[in-house]
């Protein structure tokens, strides 16, 4: 079961018009685990939702609805076949009560990887921290971590083989693992999307053209999204840093309604600092040099997200 | 050391300090718009 404790922070997500709001009130108990990506608290579950067409990027909160465990039922029936066009995670907690996540459209490769990390390890604490509004007034910081042992970072040398091996890197993850609500039934084969995650995620993997060095970061997938629109933050970036298993994955929203998410790894030495430097400005191509623009630390970086321009 | 954001020649904006640690990593997003740049630091 999960171990989660989520600050009693607004963690960035809005909802859609007519749907109740998910703020941080809501996460007070400490039950659940809020991401653009989808959520851990309880019995998980996602999967495509039958009989919808394209659903608007929402977060439904079912807390006390009568429709979570028929969605619940369909998340179970529906296990093998997420490739419809619509997707939702849904969670089961206390009373029956639970969150349906939705995502608009099919859910993009690294969504379902990420979710696919999400549920198979079920551990996972949200420490959230905040840079003071005095030095970043536009900026919000969280922060998600494992609990205990389980934040296993890699070592150099698998980075430098997940650097160059993409499919390495994903083959690193963890093993499937059905969820522990899903055991009781049956598990056949592995769901179909695996494949198309991979086949996705080989061709969509980029590297980051940030660091002439060796960057602490990567893009793994640009992601646009409706929601990312409803999000609160007017200016900056929000950012959730997920550790799970050595893989240390970081999704963020930008203020424009861009999501990206980037793997993150530790400093490849113990005695620099590693410096990344992103460049989300559209159009544009930056330096970051010295105040009196004589010495560059990172010289003519194009922007990095393939869709941040929309 | 003060370090800046350039477009070209043109200074962007100025990055804010950071105390830069070993065995950190520091990443600087740089967002908004040429106008209204928004720089921040992010230390892993």
């Amino acid at each position: 079961m999960s171990n989660l404790s989520v600050g009693n922070q607004h963690h960035g997500i809005r909802l859609a018009q007519q749907r109740r709001r998910q703020d941080s009130g809501q996460l007070r108990n400490r039950q659940w685990l809020a991401g653009i990506y989808g959520v851990i608290a309880g019995p998980v579950a996602y999967g495509p939702e039958p009989g919808r067409g394209s659903l608007p990027t929402d977060i439904v909160n079912d807390r006390g609805g009568g429709t979570t465990q028929r969605q619940w039922g369909l998340a179970r029936s529906m296990w093998a076949s997420r490739r419809a066009s619509s997707c939702w995670i849904s969670t089961c907690g206390p009373r029956n009560a639970g969150w349906v996540y939705r995502f608009g459209g099919a859910l993009l490769a690294f969504q379902i990887e990420m979710l696919d990390i999400l549920l198979n390890r079920k551990q996972a604490s949200v420490l959230e921290s905040r840079v003071p509004r005095a030095e970043s007034p536009k900026q919000r910081l969280t922060s998600l971590q494992t609990t205990g042992d389980e934040q296993q970072w890699p070592t150099n040398t698998q980075l430098s083989c997940l650097r160059t091996r993409p499919r390495l890197w994903r083959s690193r993850g963890l093993p499937w693992r059905t969820p522990s609500c899903m055991r009781e039934k049956p598990r056949q084969t592995r769901p179909s999307f695996t494949s198309s995650t991979r086949r996705l995620s080989a061709g969509s993997m980029r590297r980051s053209a940030i660091s002439h060095s060796r960057p602490s970061c990567r893009t793994r997938r640009a992601l646009t999204s409706s929601c990312a629109r409803q999000f609160p933050h007017s200016g900056g970036v929000a950012q959730t840093i997920l550790h799970v298993g050595g893989r240390s994955l970081l999704h963020r929203c930008i203020h424009r309604g861009r999501l990206a998410a980037l793997e993150f790894h530790e400093p490849l030495t113990g005695l620099k600092a590693t410096i990344a430097f992103f460049n989300l400005v559209p159009g544009t191509t930056l330096a970051l040099k010295t105040a009196d623009g004589t010495t560059a630390v990172f010289d003519a970086v194009a922007r990095t997200l393939r869709h941040s321009a929309r | 050391m003060n370090l800046a954001l350039f477009a070209g020649d043109r200074k962007v904006a100025d990055v804010p300090p950071v105390e830069l640690e070993r065995r950190r990593s520091f990443s600087l997003f740089a967002g908004g718009s040429l106008a209204v740049p928004i720089v921040v630091w992010n230390r892993d």
